[in-house]
């Protein structure tokens, strides 16, 4: 898995990449929000576990599949109210998609590629990189993300200014 | 499927769905484990071990070293001419190798994640950004079961 904040930068270009998928329901506020949370649930779910609980490596590492996406979204999507319920589902659901899709990248030694599909016996990676080498992108994303957020960037600095003046 | 019927029904479904899942393929994987191997050890003689980036290294001699893998120490022999640094200690690994009834595991592939560390601390600093944000954003109504936004902020 590549480490979170890089997860977290790819949703934000997506963001600006695809604006109209972020703007299909106007009954939900903050739909970048559900997004990113969904973007990182499936490692919070299904690697933070195993890195507190190793023996339980193959109970948890099914919650970073389709299929525990799948659940773990509705399940989280049942705590919100009624009338967001649905959009909360498919943008938490296409989040943690997005994370899995991104995850694909990476390689491990015993190429055996990663069971997306679980329980269907189907392993798949490109292999570019290992987990952590995406560390080495991660400073251009960061500039990349304020560049494509400069304005919200420079309000807050703005903001942060003006206050610090009074 | 989004309405407030049964709505308790289907949190426990998730849930316990989600528990089956795991212990499905707690029981049903077919990989074969470190502590299988050490269980019975002539069993499992010179079988391979895929052991994921969960081992880490706890000391480096010039042939071998010993890594801690799902709470289960073991030498590991170093085959060929590959070699493991000693600033590797303390680092994680993932190791393909071969286990021997002897009590060790002779390597056959290898990569030391130098980096891990750094990346789960980066990963627990944007998760908890995201989660303060997210609180700053809804509230949790203990009475309703409900997450309820405050101010629409994206």
């Amino acid at each position: 898995m590549p480490d979170l904040m890089t997860h977290t930068c790819l949703g934000l270009i997506l963001k600006k990449i695809k604006p109209d998928f972020f703007q299909r329901t106007d009954r939900l506020g903050g739909i970048l929000l559900i997004f990113l949370l969904g973007n990182i649930l499936p490692d919070v779910s299904g690697r933070v576990p195993i890195i507190i609980f190793p023996k339980g490596a193959l109970f948890f590492s099914v919650y970073h599949t389709l299929a525990g996406a799948l659940i773990i979204a509705y399940l989280i999507s049942v705590f919100f109210e009624r009338t967001i319920r649905k959009p909360v589902f498919f943008i938490l659901f296409a989040g943690m998609t997005f994370h899995m899709v991104t995850d694909l990248i990476q390689k491990d030694i015993f190429g055996d590629g990663y069971k997306i599909f679980y329980p269907i016996n189907i392993s798949i990676d490109f292999g570019f990189l290992w987990p952590e080498d995406t560390l080495f992108f991660l400073p251009f994303l960061l500039i990349a993300v304020g560049v494509l957020y400069r304005e919200i960037v420079l309000e807050k600095v703005r903001n942060y200014f003006i206050r610090s003046d009074k | 499927m989004f309405s407030d019927k049964f709505r308790v029904l289907k949190i426990f479904s998730c849930i316990l769905l989600l528990i089956i899942m795991g212990l499905w393929n707690l029981n049903n994987s077919v990989e074969i484990k470190l502590s299988d191997c050490l269980a019975d050890p002539a069993a499992y003689n010179l079988t391979e071990l895929k052991i994921a980036n969960d081992a880490v290294i706890l000391n480096v001699k010039y042939n071998s070293f010993t890594i801690l893998s799902r709470g289960n120490t073991i030498p590991v022999k170093i085959t060929g001419n590959q070699r493991i640094n000693e600033s590797a200690v303390g680092r994680y690994i993932s190791l393909a190798a071969v286990y021997h009834k002897e009590g060790y595991l002779e390597m056959k592939k290898y990569h030391v994640h130098y980096f891990r560390r750094i990346k789960m601390l980066v990963s627990v600093i944007i998760a908890a950004i995201i989660s303060i944000i997210f609180l700053l954003n809804y509230r949790f109504d203990f009475k309703k079961l409900v997450f309820e936004e405050k101010k629409c902020r994206t």
